[in-house]
C-alpha cells in the first residue's frame, strides 16, 4: 500500500494524456496550420509584389514612354497599398525615374521577422510596351499583413488550446464516471477482501463493455474465492475434528480433553463452579483382541464408546485417552497389584462403593487431582469391579493391564447436583441393564408423569406445568393438583425423595430473584409433603435467576424461565 | 464611354480650359527635335486604329519647327512610321497621323473636317491652349516638352487613345 500511495491515480493519469494528447495535436495542428498559412501568405505576398510590379509597370508605361516623372510618380502612387514598402520606376539606362515609400509604422518583432523571411529582397518586373522592355519596377515588399496574421494565428492557437484543455478536462470527467469510477468500486471491493476478508462485497454494473467484462470476471472470481474459503473452512473442520478425536471411536482424543480439562478447571477457579472427572479403563481388553480378533476388540471400543456417550448429558464430554499397547507383563502386573492395593485401601476406608467418592471435587484441588490423575484411576477401577459397566464390564474377565482407556468428564454446577450426577454417571450405564437404581415401576410412573431420565436423575420436565407468573410463587390449583397426583404415583412406587429447585426469570435483582426461586421452590414443595412427602426428604433449592433456559431477553423466555423443577434422586 | 471620360477630365482639367490635358518632358538643351520626335512616337505608340497599322505615315502640313527628328520616329513608335508632307490647301490621302505646324487657321480647320470620323490621329505643334480641335497639342518649352490631349477631339475621330496616356495627361497644376 506504501508503494500506491505516490502513485498518480487513474483519473489523474487520463486526465494527463488528455491534456496531452490535446496539446500536442492542437499544437501540431496549430503550428502546422500557423507554419501552412505562413508559407501561403508569404507566396500570395511575393505574387501580391509581382502583380503591383505589373499593375505599376503597365499604368507607369506611358510614363516612362513620355519620359515624365512626374506622371511615373503619380501613376504608381495609387499602388502603394499595405504590404508594399515601396515602388520605384526605373528606365532602360538603370536610372531612377520615379519612386513611392511608405511610411513604416510597424516595428514590431513579428513585422521584422517576416520582412526578414519573405521580403529582404524587392520584386523586379519588367515595364514592356509594343515588345520592348521599356523599363523595370522594383517593389519592396513589407510584413506588416503577414507580422498580423501570424499574430492573430499565435493567439488563435493559444485560445484553442485554452479551449481544448478545457475540453479535455470535461473529457477526463466524462472518463472518470463512465471509466473509473466502475474501476475504483472493483479496486475497493478488492480491498475491502484484501483487508477485511469480506466476499459479500459485489462490484456495480459498469457502462463500458471493456470494464463490465472485467467485473463479471471479478465477481465470478471473488464467487469462486467465497467458494473455495468456505470449502478451506470445512476441510479444516475436518481436519480439527479428526485431530482432536479418536479415530475409531470418534470420541475426543486425549489432546481434547487436555485442552477441555484445562478450561474447566479454569472455569472452576474463577467461581464456584466445579466439575466431575471420572477415568475409566476397559481391563480385560486383551483378551477380546486375542479371542476374538483386533476387528471385534475395535467393535467392542466402539460400542464402550458408544453406550458411554449415551448416558451423557450434552454438556458432558466423553474423551478416549488413547488405546495403548501393553508394555510389559512385568510393569503391568507391578500397576495391577499397585490399583488392586489401592482399591482395597479405598474400599476399608469408605466402607462402601460410593461411585461419587472419588470423583467429587471442588474447583480448588483440581489441579492436583489432575495431576494425580493415575493415582485416582484406582476409582474408576472400583467403579467397574463393583458395579460393572455395560459390555465392557460385562465381556472383562479378571482385570488386566489397561489395554484401552477413557476418560469421562462432566461438568456442572452445583455441588448440590453432584450426587445425583455421580449416581448418574455410573449409574446409567447400569439402568440399561436393569441396575438402575429405580424399577421398572418407578421408572413408568416417571414416564407417565413427564418425567425424562436425565443425566442428573429423572428429571421432571414442567417448564410447561410448574411455571409461575412474573414475581409469584403461588401454586395455581390446577398446578396443585397435578403435583398431588405425580407425588401419590411417586409415594406409590416408593419414592420419597426429592429435590425441588426453583428459579427466577433475568428481570428483578439477584437477591430478589433468588428469593423468589426458594419461594417458588418452597411452594411446591410444600405441595408435595401436603401429598405425602416426608418434609426431610424434600430438599428445596433457590437457584435463583442463574439458570435460565431460555433467553431473558423475550417475554416467552422470561415465561420459561420462571419455573420450578422437581428432581428425583436415585434412594 | 467617351463622354464619359470627357467629363471626367474636364470636371479635372477646369484650371486648363474646357478640353485640355497636358503631359511634360524634360529636355535637354538643344534636344527638342528627339524629344518631340520620341513624344510623337509614344503619341502613335498608345494609339488604336480600327485596323492595324504595320506602317504608320506621318502627315506634316504647315510650317514646323522640331521635325528634324521624325526620320527615327519609328523606335519609340513600335513599328514603321513613314513622313510625308502634305500642302495645306492639297488633299489628305493616305494619312495616318496629321501632324499640323503653324498655318492659317482657316486651312487646319478645312483639313480637320475633312479627316472628321476618319482614322485619323492629329496633331498640332503650336497649339498651346490646345483649341485648334487636334487631339494632341504639343507644349515646346524650352526645358520641356509636353502634350495636351482633347477628349473632344478624340470623340471625333475613328482613333483611339489608351487611356493611361489620358492618365499622364494630367492637368497643368498638378503637373506643374
Amino acid at each position: 500500500m506504501s508503494d500506491a500511495v505516490g502513485l498518480p491515480s487513474l483519473r489523474r493519469v487520463l486526465a494527463r494524456m488528455h491534456l496531452r494528447v490535446t496539446l500536442f495535436a492542437v499544437g501540431l495542428t496549430g503550428l502546422t496550420v500557423l507554419l501552412a498559412g505562413f508559407a501561403a501568405i508569404g507566396a500570395y505576398a511575393g505574387q501580391n509584389l509581382h502583380l503591383i510590379g505589373r499593375s505599376a509597370g503597365y499604368t507607369a508605361a506611358p510614363a516612362i514612354v513620355f519620359d515624365d516623372p512626374v506622371a511615373a510618380r503619380q501613376s504608381i502612387t495609387p499602388l502603394l497599398e499595405r504590404g508594399v514598402a515601396g515602388i520605384a520606376l526605373l528606365k532602360p539606362d538603370g536610372t531612377v525615374l520615379a519612386t513611392v515609400e511608405r511610411e513604416g509604422e510597424d516595428r514590431s518583432l513579428a513585422r521584422w521577422i517576416a520582412d526578414r523571411l519573405f521580403f529582404a529582397a524587392p520584386v523586379e518586373e519588367p515595364v514592356i510596351h509594343l515588345g520592348t522592355r521599356i523599363g523595370t519596377v522594383r517593389v519592396h515588399g513589407e510584413g506588416s499583413a503577414v507580422a498580423a496574421y501570424i499574430r492573430d494565428g499565435i493567439l488563435g492557437t493559444l485560445v484553442c488550446l485554452i479551449l481544448t484543455g478545457l475540453a479535455a478536462w470535461l473529457l477526463s470527467r466524462r472518463l472518470r464516471a463512465d471509466i473509473v469510477e466502475p474501476l475504483n468500486a472493483i479496486a475497493d471491493a478488492a480491498h475491502s477482501f484484501r483487508r477485511d476478508e469480506t466476499l459479500d462485497s459485489r462490484v456495480p454494473p459498469a457502462a463500458i463493455r471493456e470494464v463490465e467484462a472485467l467485473r463479471t470476471d471479478f465477481n465470478a472470481l471473488i464467487a469462486e474465492l467465497a467458494d473455495w474459503r468456505q470449502h478451506l473452512r470445512r476441510e479444516n473442520e475436518t481436519l480439527n475434528h479428526k485431530a482432536s478425536h479418536d479415530a475409531l471411536t470418534s470420541l475426543p482424543n486425549r489432546a481434547h480433553f487436555e485442552r477441555r480439562a484445562a478450561e474447566m478447571m479454569a472455569e472452576a477457579r474463577a467461581g464456584d463452579a466445579s466439575f466431575v472427572l471420572l477415568y475409566a479403563d476397559a481391563d480385560s481388553f486383551k483378551p477380546i483382541n486375542d479371542r476374538h480378533g483386533h476387528a471385534a476388540g475395535d467393535l467392542v471400543l466402539v460400542e464402550t464408546a458408544a453406550r458411554i456417550r449415551s448416558c451423557l448429558r450434552a454438556r458432558d464430554v466423553a474423551c478416549a485417552a488413547g488405546r495403548r499397547r501393553v508394555r510389559g507383563p512385568a510393569r503391568g502386573a507391578q500397576r495391577r497389584r499397585r490399583r488392586r492395593t489401592r482399591d482395597q485401601r479405598d474400599r476399608r476406608a469408605d466402607g462402601r462403593a460410593d461411585p461419587a467418592a472419588f470423583g467429587r471435587s471442588r474447583a480448588d484441588d483440581a489441579e492436583h487431582r489432575q495431576r494425580d490423575l493415575s493415582g485416582r484411576r484406582s476409582g474408576y477401577y472400583r467403579a467397574h469391579q463393583s458395579g460393572g459397566c455395560g459390555d465392557v464390564c460385562r465381556q472383562g474377565k479378571p482385570p488386566r493391564p489397561a489395554t484401552g482407556s477413557l476418560i469421562v468428564m462432566s461438568s456442572f454446577v452445583r455441588t448440590a447436583l453432584f450426587l445425583a450426577l455421580a449416581a448418574l454417571v455410573l449409574g446409567g450405564c447400569q439402568m440399561s441393564k436393569d441396575k438402575s437404581p429405580w424399577t421398572r415401576a418407578q421408572r413408568a410412573v416417571f414416564t407417565s408423569e413427564g418425567f425424562t431420565e436425565t443425566d442428573r436423575g429423572w428429571e421432571f420436565s414442567i417448564n410447561d406445568r410448574l411455571l409461575f407468573a412474573t414475581d409469584e410463587s403461588i401454586v395455581l390449583p390446577q398446578q396443585a393438583g397435578s403435583i398431588r397426583r405425580i407425588a401419590g404415583r411417586l409415594l406409590g412406587v416408593d419414592i420419597r425423595r426429592a429435590t425441588v429447585e426453583g428459579h427466577a426469570d433475568g428481570s428483578g435483582g439477584a437477591d430478589h430473584n433468588q428469593r423468589l426461586s426458594e419461594r417458588r421452590a418452597a411452594a411446591v414443595a410444600e405441595v408435595l409433603v401436603a401429598s405425602g412427602f416426608v418434609q426431610s426428604e424434600v430438599s428445596t433449592a433457590g437457584l435463583g435467576d442463574r439458570f435460565p433456559v431460555e433467553s431473558n431477553a423475550t417475554v416467552e423466555g422470561r415465561r420459561e424461565n420462571r419455573r420450578v423443577v422437581i428432581l428425583i434422586a436415585a434412594p | 464611354m467617351t463622354l464619359t471620360v470627357a467629363l471626367v477630365v474636364m470636371g479635372a482639367s477646369a484650371s486648363i480650359g474646357l478640353n485640355g490635358l497636358i503631359a511634360e518632358t524634360r529636355v535637354p538643351p538643344g534636344q527638342h527635335d528627339v524629344v518631340v520626335a520620341r513624344t510623337v512616337g509614344g503619341m502613335i505608340s498608345y494609339t488604336r486604329w480600327p485596323e492595324p497599322r504595320p506602317v504608320v505615315r506621318i502627315c506634316v502640313s504647315g510650317a514646323t519647327a522640331y521635325t528634324k527628328g521624325f526620320g527615327r520616329i519609328g523606335q519609340s513608335a513600335g513599328r514603321q512610321v513613314l513622313t510625308q508632307i502634305v500642302v495645306p490647301s492639297g488633299p489628305i490621302r493616305g494619312c495616318d497621323v496629321l501632324y499640323f505646324g503653324t498655318m492659317a487657321d482657316a486651312d487646319r480647320q478645312r483639313m480637320l473636317r475633312s479627316i472628321r470620323d476618319l482614322p485619323v490621329l492629329s496633331i498640332a505643334e503650336a497649339d498651346p491652349a490646345c483649341r485648334g480641335g487636334t487631339i494632341f497639342c504639343l507644349r515646346v518649352q524650352p526645358d520641356r516638352v509636353g502634350f495636351q490631349l482633347s477628349i473632344d477631339a478624340v470623340s471625333r475621330s475613328a482613333v483611339r487613345i489608351d487611356p493611361r496616356v489620358l492618365r499622364i495627361a494630367l492637368p497643368e497644376g498638378d503637373a506643374s
